[in-house]
């Protein structure tokens, strides 16, 4: 499971998931996301962005990932390689680097104190 | 159809893409284009090949405008606001007149001089050229005032000496840079204008 998203599953507001609230949310966790589907095994463009569009508060255009892996791999926390397919064309695989394991370790220790930090400053009451 | 990337709606697609994008630097854009061929390859060798198919793909792919923003914002741009062809063509006019029209006697340093200012502050403001082709231009439009000396003198060296004639040569030699640089500003501002992309 990707930290941080179990209880974001289907929103009740319809809509509320494409709200610029929710684009400018995912724009500092994407990229760790992407890193967590990657975490046990390489996947293709394709697969990578279906296993995404599963989850509807981190799906995003397909096709706006496509700069987001590209710096990914520039940033040496992705690699690629192609593979024949059984059918169709080869595919571009992307699988993590140690530089991207341990920058999604970094993201994975860091986030709950994240939260509740979040948690704690949204929850109504006084905040010493 | 074979190959499900000739299909119109992908071509007008991707070139809508490659529109939006064209100021990346062209080594990205060809990997982004490359990606989004594959991925459009892949997704479509899964269905059969239709219209509907095709537009389904094209749909979960995003616009071409969210698409470009995309890009332009991995590579810390903005995407371009374009200007209407007027203004753009007053500010050009300005950048290219300001030489030559401080050469008239009296009056013309003070004019050319602000024509100068005027048309600095326009493109320097302006949302519609990168960064790196504003640089490119105030280059190109500042080498008249070394290049037109320079070009004086080597006459007076290694020529007749320095005839009226060689004077007006020299100087429509060493004004050439500047409507070059108009003509590069003009043609991205087109660009730019007519990339409209779908939102």
């Amino acid at each position: 499971m990707v930290p941080g998203i179990a209880s974001t599953d289907g929103g009740d507001e319809p809509g509320a998931v494409d709200g610029p609230v929710a684009t400018q949310l995912r724009k500092g966790v994407l990229e760790y996301c992407v890193l967590a589907l990657l975490r046990d095994g390489p996947r293709y463009g394709v697969e990578l962005l279906q296993e995404l569009g599963r989850h509807p508060m981190l799906a995003t255009s397909q096709g706006t990932i496509y700069p987001l892996l590209s710096r990914l791999r520039r940033a040496g926390l992705a690699d690629t390689f192609l593979r024949d397919s059984a059918s169709g064309p080869s595919r571009r695989y992307y699988t993590l680097t140690e530089a991207g394991r341990s920058a999604l370790a970094e993201f994975t220790a860091l986030w709950p104190a994240f939260r509740a930090t979040i948690d704690h400053v949204l929850a109504p009451g006084e905040h010493p | 159809m074979n190959n499900p990337v000739d299909h119109p709606l992908v071509r007008a697609h991707l070139d809508a893409v490659a529109r939006g994008t064209a100021t990346l630097p062209p080594e990205r854009r060809r990997e982004l284009l490359a990606d989004l061929r594959e991925h459009i390859e892949v997704s479509l060798t899964e269905v059969p090949l239709d219209d509907d198919a095709v537009r389904s793909v094209l749909a979960q792919l995003g616009t071409p405008r969210q698409i470009a923003e995309a890009a332009l914002a991995e590579e810390g741009q903005t995407p371009p606001a374009p200007e209407s062809a007027r203004r753009t063509n007053l500010t050009l006019a300005l950048a290219v007149l300001a030489l030559p029209v401080s050469l008239v006697p009296l009056a013309g340093p003070v004019l050319g001089f602000a024509a100068a200012v005027v048309a600095a502050v326009r493109v320097t403001r302006s949302r519609q050229w990168t960064r790196r082709e504003k640089r490119q231009a105030a280059v190109l439009m500042v080498s008249p005032l070394l290049l037109t000396p320079a070009i004086t003198v080597a006459f007076t060296l290694f020529s007749t000496g320095l005839t009226p004639s060689a004077l007006l040569l020299a100087c429509a030699l060493g004004f050439c840079p500047s409507p070059i640089a108009a003509l590069r500003l003009s043609r991205a501002a087109t660009r730019v204008r007519t990339a409209d992309l779908p939102a």
